[in-house]
């Protein structure tokens, strides 16, 4: 054999009692599962007192670009996240011409948060097609993909700058699903859209566009392969996300494809959001319907700085025009009387707060400010007799911009109304939005979160539960064959960890985007091995990452 | 198996507008009337800018809230 690890407690992914045995591995697939395993192997790993699961499988993530720099997703994989779901919300980096390039770029910017130098100079784009585009992703994997072709890209391609325009006509429809069909050939594992998303110009995005015509005949095209489709819903409004439950359900069934929507949040300012979708899920579930909503682990926290312009600001459109300018434009807004007098009433109408008072201070370059740390704005502006947004503009200046604040608990914060929705059978973990959103916070460590919070702290879940729902249902929601347990003959995708130490690891800043680009990560802990296709990927005990590379497109 | 009542909604056909909406989901009442309640029950795609615009994935309510209609 190549590898054998020893000793484990193995949680296969079926959702049975865990048990101890050895896992014996040859030629990326594992054949030897239980029990003791005779000889040797060209590699053992000792996991005594560790569990050994299936790797895990990240639904909704934006590693697209990331993935042609960094094959290893960075750091999804430490982890054991072992397989990747890119090209979600209708955005994809194929099927792509030369000439739309840049207007896929403006639309990972603007909603994924994605800087200038992740595009410019970070990888070569040698692909139009999506073939060619997994032919060019192929030889960099350290992490199985299996990738979304994005709506809005596939309109493009067909209606040019139509796309943006109008409904299609019948032969651009045409077209748009012999281009999908040629997608799901080529390895795509489904199409994603977005009923909500914007571009760079804040104008819809091309798949906002399609009438109910297209969308059922590209749905038709994913029936044929019995493919996935994947919806950003109008998850802030109760009412329009039932409705899109109904509009997939039926698609499901007419087309007998899987569908999931995402995400689905609770929230205080809406209590009856969670019961009343999931009212609906089951109610359509029961019907044969595939409508997955995709519930995240974590709680919504929101970081930001005055040097980029964070999705915090979307619902105050002064200040965010004001934080996409140019960096000495920027100040000079902000230190204009007038101007910022007109910031801070849009910021605090009638002298209500409530927007950033419960804010706090996450770092200051400044070592005289050090003492605001940790504080809350509301704290720090009745002691100056000020307000919570003046305060916060008078120390981005004081820092030059380099101070940074975060918003807390944002929502999805209440760990029993979590916790129970996480264990329900119908919902899909996922919605980390992994490799998005880097900006204003961490897309990682979710899988870690939910052991630590919901398994081992709450008991929402037991853990052989909660590891069959990010690998054995994932992989059976999507159509993943041969992944997702620990069986003979599945691939040897596989995490080892510690379950009373599996957790997040605290959010820090880090320079590591390409041109020493700044995003905000979290590692791991608890995290011993990872194996990607039967080669380790990722070891605590070596160090971290390996050079394995490992990694397949799933889908083919 | 019978779902439960829903609040219905229709989505645009390619060209309709509000009027073309109102006129084929609530043909018995006033042109006018129609409209104005069609938009009242979608203020998400009546407010937003530009004014009004319906795009070909919207959902467009076709009757109110439930919790209000009793």
């Amino acid at each position: 054999m190549d590898l054998i690890i020893r000793n484990g407690r193995i949680v296969d992914g079926t959702g049975l009692p865990a048990y101890q045995g050895d896992i014996g591995i040859r030629d990326g697939r594992i054949v030897s599962v239980g029990g003791r395993i005779p000889g040797t192997a060209t590699e053992e790993i000792d996991a005594a007192g560790r569990v050994v699961a299936p790797g895990f499988i990240d639904p909704h993530t934006h590693f697209d670009v990331q993935l042609l720099w960094d094959g290893q997703a960075r750091p999804a994989l430490e982890h054991g996240i072992t397989t990747v779901v890119p090209g979600n919300c209708s955005l994809s980096l194929a099927p792509l011409k030369v000439e739309h390039r840049p207007r896929l770029v403006g639309m990972f910017q603007q909603i994924e948060e994605m800087p200038d130098a992740a595009f410019d100079g970070a990888f070569e784009w040698t692909w139009e097609s999506f073939a060619d585009y997994l032919t060019a992703l192929r030889s960099k994997l350290a992490v199985n993909v299996a990738p979304l072709a994005g709506h809005s890209v596939i309109r493009l391609w067909v209606m040019g700058d139509a796309a943006n325009e109008r409904a299609a006509n019948a032969d651009e429809i045409a077209g748009m699903q012999e281009l999908l069909r040629q997608c799901l050939e080529a390895g795509a594992v489904g199409l994603s859209t977005s009923f909500v998303d914007v571009d760079e110009r804040l104008q819809p995005v091309p798949s906002r566009y399609a009438h109910a015509e297209e969308i059922d005949a590209l749905a038709a095209v994913l029936g044929e392969y019995g493919r996935m489709l994947q919806v950003v819903p109008e998850f802030y409004a109760t009412d329009i996300t039932l409705a899109r439950v109904d509009q997939l359900a039926e698609l499901s069934l007419k087309h007998q494809i899987p569908t999931t929507f995402s995400p689905l949040f609770d929230s205080a300012a809406n209590p009856d959001n969670i019961s009343r979708v999931m009212a609906r899920v089951e109610e359509q579930m029961a019907r044969g319907a595939r409508v997955w909503p995709q519930v995240q682990t974590r709680p919504i926290d929101i970081s930001f700085t005055f040097e980029v312009a964070s999705l915090l600001f979307a619902g105050t459109p002064g200040w965010y025009r004001t934080m996409r300018l140019p960096r000495d434009e920027k100040i000079a807004a902000l230190r204009d009387p007038e101007r910022l007098a007109r910031l801070l009433e849009e910021a605090e109408p009638g002298g209500n707060t409530d927007r950033f008072r419960k804010m706090r201070v996450r770092a200051v370059a400044r070592r005289e400010d050090d003492g605001l740390v940790g504080r809350s704005l509301g704290d720090i502006a009745a002691e100056r007799d000020s307000t919570p947004a003046r305060v916060m503009v008078d120390i981005a200046l004081a820092n030059d911009l380099d101070a940074s604040f975060v918003a807390t608990d944002l929502g999805h914060n209440d760990p029993a109304r979590v916790g129970a929705l996480l264990a329900h059978p119908m919902v899909h973990i996922g919605a980390s939005d992994g490799g998005a959103h880097i900006q204003s916070f961490a897309t990682y460590g979710d899988t870690g979160y939910l052991f630590s919070r919901f398994v081992r702290e709450r008991h929402d879940l037991t853990l052989e539960a909660a590891v069959k729902k990010i690998t054995a249902d994932t992989a059976r929601i999507w159509g993943i064959a041969g992944r997702g347990l620990l069986q003979p003959g599945f691939a040897a995708d596989i995490t080892v960890f510690d379950p009373d130490v599996i957790d997040r690891g605290d959010e820090v800043v880090a320079h590591d985007m390409p041109e020493a680009g700044m995003r905000y990560v979290r590692g791991s802990r608890g995290i011993y091995t990872v194996v990607v296709n039967g080669a380790v990927a990722w070891s605590a005990a070596a160090g971290g990452y390996t050079e394995a590379r490992q990694g397949q497109v799933v889908t083919r | 198996m019978e779902l439960s009542r829903a609040r219905s909604f229709t989505t645009a056909r390619p060209g309709e507008e509000w009027a073309d909406i109102a006129r084929r989901t609530l043909a018995d009442q006033d042109p006018g009337q129609a409209v104005e309640a069609l938009q009242s029950w979608n203020l998400h795609l009546f407010l937003r800018q530009p004014r009004g615009r319906i795009l070909g994935c919207d959902v467009i309510f076709t009757e109110p809230p439930l919790t209000d209609a009793g």
